[in-house]
């Protein structure tokens, strides 16, 4: 219990300064967002989204659905069963193929512009869609800290993690980096009149 | 350094246009309507090539659409 307790304090240390930073971050994001009056929200509403918004949203949906999707198949059957049973590893892994090839043609369609002459984005669309991989940085790290963190206080004990985590966490990470993206699109978008400004 | 508000007169420049759209002044210069609504609103700063496709647009020059508040 002792030897447990050693171990315990610079983890939960570490993921309290990761939690620290994420909430100092959601902060500052809210603390910069736009601040419309009900007349320019209206009118701002009133006007057709981009077509990275709208794709950035899409993306978003499909990419939280195959999450959601994977998530509740091995929450219900546990990651033992998962690497045990060959139709239900088949079953995840068509999910997550799918669900992937669905979100990188998304994600295609999103940025091919950026490479046509006849470009449809115009300058706020590319200052939105630079800043993304901020956003999506910090959710990679989130995830990665939320396995590391579970892993060690699950198997601590037992001295090694099964090899099926390694593909879960694989597979968690490459999603979460996709819908990260589109998710900061969509917040880039939320914060939008703030680019550019002087 | 304090902070600058840029504000402009593009809406007043639409209506003497012939009451031009918004879309028509987002087509015209190549940005989305969004744009040219936070445009007018004061909530965007344009890049320098934005604002001079907006002057050329309505045959003025930059400073006379623009104007920097401090």
């Amino acid at each position: 219990m002792e030897a447990t307790a050693s171990w315990m304090v610079p983890m939960l240390g570490a993921v309290a300064v990761l939690g620290a930073i994420a909430l100092y971050s959601a902060y500052g994001v809210w603390g910069r967002r736009a601040r419309l009056t009900a007349e320019e929200r209206s009118e701002l509403a009133a006007a057709p989204m981009p077509k990275l918004q709208k794709r950035a949203l899409l993306s978003t949906a499909v990419g939280l659905i195959t999450l959601g999707a994977l998530s509740a198949i091995l929450t219900t059957y546990g990651a033992a069963e998962y690497w045990d049973n060959d139709d239900l590893r088949l079953t995840v892994v068509g999910i997550f193929i799918a669900g992937m090839a669905l979100h990188v043609g998304l994600l295609t369609a999103m940025v091919s512009p950026l490479w046509s002459e006849e470009s449809q984005f115009d300058e706020r669309d590319r200052q939105v869609l630079a800043q993304a991989p901020a956003v999506q940085t910090g959710l990679v790290l989130l995830t990665l800290a939320a396995w590391n963190t579970s892993l060690v206080t699950r198997f601590h004990d037992q001295g090694a993690v099964p090899t099926v985590y390694l593909y879960l966490i694989f597979g968690t990470v490459v999603l979460v980096s996709l819908i990260g993206h589109s998710v900061g699109i969509v917040v880039g978008y939320w914060m939008g009149p703030r680019f550019g400004e002087s | 350094m304090a902070k600058a508000e840029i504000q402009n007169s593009i809406r007043k420049l639409r209506f003497e246009h012939d009451e031009m759209t918004q879309q028509q002044l987002a087509d015209r210069v190549g940005c989305s309507r969004q744009t040219i609504v936070l445009l007018e609103q004061g909530r965007y700063a344009p890049s320098l090539a934005l604002a001079l496709r907006v002057a050329r647009t309505f045959e003025q020059s930059v400073d006379e659409i623009f104007q920097l508040q401090e």
